[in-house]
């Protein structure tokens, strides 16, 4: 009982200078995913007025991906209106502030008295870095994550989730073996936009940034072998060119034995899949080690 | 009754024609019926689905049991862990949640985004954008048919010309136009830029060659002004035409995707019916087919009632103007 008197007078406090300002200041904020963050946004708001009860947040309609977001962002800026917080895709940040269109959070970091003990640890603080200022808050992040339908992988021989491919050769070697045993489509690998972290990730873990000083480094080793890698997984699994909403599709139809996607549609396969038993696990480099520290503070 | 097999050819091709124009619509109201899981592993459960009751996940993530229910439920059962209380109360929250799918996409289309808002968004849209076409398309339909003035034809082939124009083509310059005038995000932008229809103008202009002379200078000699004869002479004649333009307007603005989505940025009370339906679209994490195709079958229900109101005058409208 303790903790909730305490948190109870906390909200005292917050609540007192709020209602000595009479205007409320409305904040217009946008985000993507409705699918995703409807719920929780639902459940942070009014806890949020509770510690702001002079800010109103008024939401705008959900853009329906990363893309959409960053476009309809371009479109309000042509035309002056523009909300006040959209929530973007990190690697869609820099045009953005390219652009002028956003802005640095610094004069508002500055008025916070304890932002460190905040929660925003400064690796975090960095992906949204420009110059030497903070144009965004980290609020969710996703992995790169392989989803496998065990039955499915069960005619390639794998067992159990220690049988699971540990590299890209394996991968392929599987796919070969899945295609051998009448699978059609064993795979999908997410490499379409919203998931051409994929390439960065197969870049990243040979220590190279895909992007330096504004150039993209497609054109060095590591981007010559991340890309062999690509051609290599989607030659010798056959992948069809499919939108990453038919990538999940094929995979939770039960057809594919393996996807290879972002931790954030773990719900809904779940929650559309047929009946077969489902994993992730994690994806392993083609290199045995990788990250050397040093590829966050490059981005 | 013949037989003829010229006939039975003719009518087994139109049958196999109407069959594929059916067959999306089938799918759709299908779809409508059935849950995600039968409608992505395309399971064969007939027109209307298994109806097996399934969870509404989103009932779920909103009763989720907040740590402070736990602690509370905690203190009544001291042998329990956490996870088990937890586990416990969110049990009772999905058993409140299970619905039948047919249910659960008919609900979650009104209720996930504001439908009716929508619709009646929609309705004012096409309204307004028909109602103004035709202010503008009868006057200048009996201008280019009945009146004679120095660059007539002219005017006529800036018409045709016009007819060859898609409004893709135009829309970037359209948008910056209605930005810069700050008309973005109004009812103004969906209208404006349809007010003028040349389609109507042509529709309109082929049908008055066919009025008759004589009715125009009849109303003349009793003395009545020109817009008097246009609207109370030849609207009434025009009555099948205007009909069947008014099909082809409304579906065509009723159903537009491509400029809603490009003037309504974010203000979700502008929406029109097909872009609110992109509200039910989350990419690969987790569009939901079910309350979708539940939307797109209220949407369509209007306009499919009414044609049929309409089909005979609609017919009639065609063949009087347009085959001319």
């Amino acid at each position: 009982m303790k903790t909730k008197y305490l948190s109870t007078l906390l909200v005292a406090l917050l609540t007192l200078p709020g209602s000595l300002l009479q205007a409320k200041v409305v904040v217009e904020f946008a985000y993507p995913y409705s699918q995703l963050f409807d719920v929780t946004y639902e459940k942070i708001l009014p806890k949020f007025y509770e510690a702001h009860p002079n800010i109103e947040i008024k939401m705008r309609a959900a853009y329906e991906n990363y893309e959409d977001g960053t476009n309809t962002i371009l479109r309000e800026a042509v035309a002056n209106k523009l909300p006040d917080i959209t929530m973007q895709g990190l690697n869609r940040q820099a045009i953005l502030v390219e652009k002028g269109i956003a802005k640095s959070l610094e004069p508002f970091i500055a008025k916070e008295a304890n932002f460190s003990k905040d929660g925003y640890h400064s690796a975090m603080l960095k992906l949204s870095t420009f110059g030497n200022d903070v144009y965004g808050l980290p609020f969710s992040i996703s992995l790169p994550v392989g989803y496998y339908n065990m039955d499915v992988m069960a005619k390639a021989g794998v067992k159990s989730v220690d049988d699971l491919p540990k590299t890209w050769e394996e991968v392929i070697d599987v796919c070969g073996k899945l295609m051998d045993a009448g699978v059609k489509n064993p795979m999908f690998w997410g490499w379409n936009i919203t998931g051409n972290w994929f390439l960065q990730a197969l870049m990243w873990s040979q220590g190279q940034g895909v992007m330096e000083n504004g150039k993209f480094m497609i054109d060095t080793p590591e981007g010559l072998q991340a890309l062999e890698t690509m051609k290599s997984i989607f030659r010798g699994c056959k992948m069809p060119n499919l939108s990453t909403s038919d990538g999940s599709t094929l995979f939770t139809s039960g057809e594919a034995g393996m996807f290879f996607w972002s931790t954030s549609s773990v719900a809904s396969v779940e929650r559309a899949k047929a009946d077969f038993d489902f994993k992730t696990n994690g994806i392993t480099s083609r290199r045995k080690c990788c990250y050397d520290g040093k590829s966050i503070r490059r981005s | 009754m013949n037989f003829s097999i010229g006939q039975t050819i003719k009518h087994a091709i139109l049958i196999l024609g109407a069959l594929i124009v059916i067959a999306p619509f089938y799918t759709m109201v299908s779809y409508s019926f059935k849950s995600q899981r039968e409608i992505e592993t395309g399971a064969d459960t007939g027109f209307f689905g298994s109806q097996e009751v399934i969870i509404d996940e989103f009932c779920v993530h909103r009763g989720q049991p907040e740590r402070e229910e736990v602690k509370d439920t905690l203190e009544l059962y001291p042998e329990k862990t956490e996870r088990d209380v937890y586990n416990i109360l969110l049990d009772e929250v999905k058993k409140n949640c299970t619905k039948k799918p047919v249910f659960f996409n008919y609900q979650s289309a009104f209720t996930f985004a504001p439908l009716l808002r929508y619709l009646l968004n929609g309705v004012i849209v096409t309204v307004s954008i028909f109602l103004i076409q035709v202010i503008v398309a009868l006057p200048a339909a009996y201008a280019l048919a009945k009146l004679r003035f120095w660059g007539r034809d002219f005017a006529f082939s800036l018409v045709l010309f016009c007819l060859l124009i898609p409004v893709h083509a135009i829309a970037l310059p359209l948008y910056i136009m209605l930005a810069k005038v700050g008309l973005t995000n109004t009812y103004a932008a969906l209208i404006i830029p349809w007010t003028i229809s040349v389609f109507g103008i042509f529709l309109m202009r082929q049908f008055f060659m066919t009025v008759p002379d004589d009715l125009i200078d009849a109303g003349r000699m009793d003395g009545m002004s020109e817009f008097s004869i246009i609207w109370k002479v030849m609207l009434p004649t025009a009555i099948p035409a205007l009909l069947a333009f008014a099909i082809f307007s409304v579906v065509a603005h009723w159903n537009d995707y491509f400029w809603p989505r490009v003037v309504i940025t974010g203000e979700r009370n502008l929406f029109t019916p097909p872009i609110g339906m992109r509200e039910y679209r989350a990419d690969s994490d987790g569009t939901f087919y079910g309350p979708i195709m539940a939307v797109s079958t209220v949407i369509v229900t209007p306009l499919i009632v009414a044609f049929m109101l309409a089909q005979k005058r609609f017919i009639e409208g065609i063949t009087l103007s347009g085959m001319k």
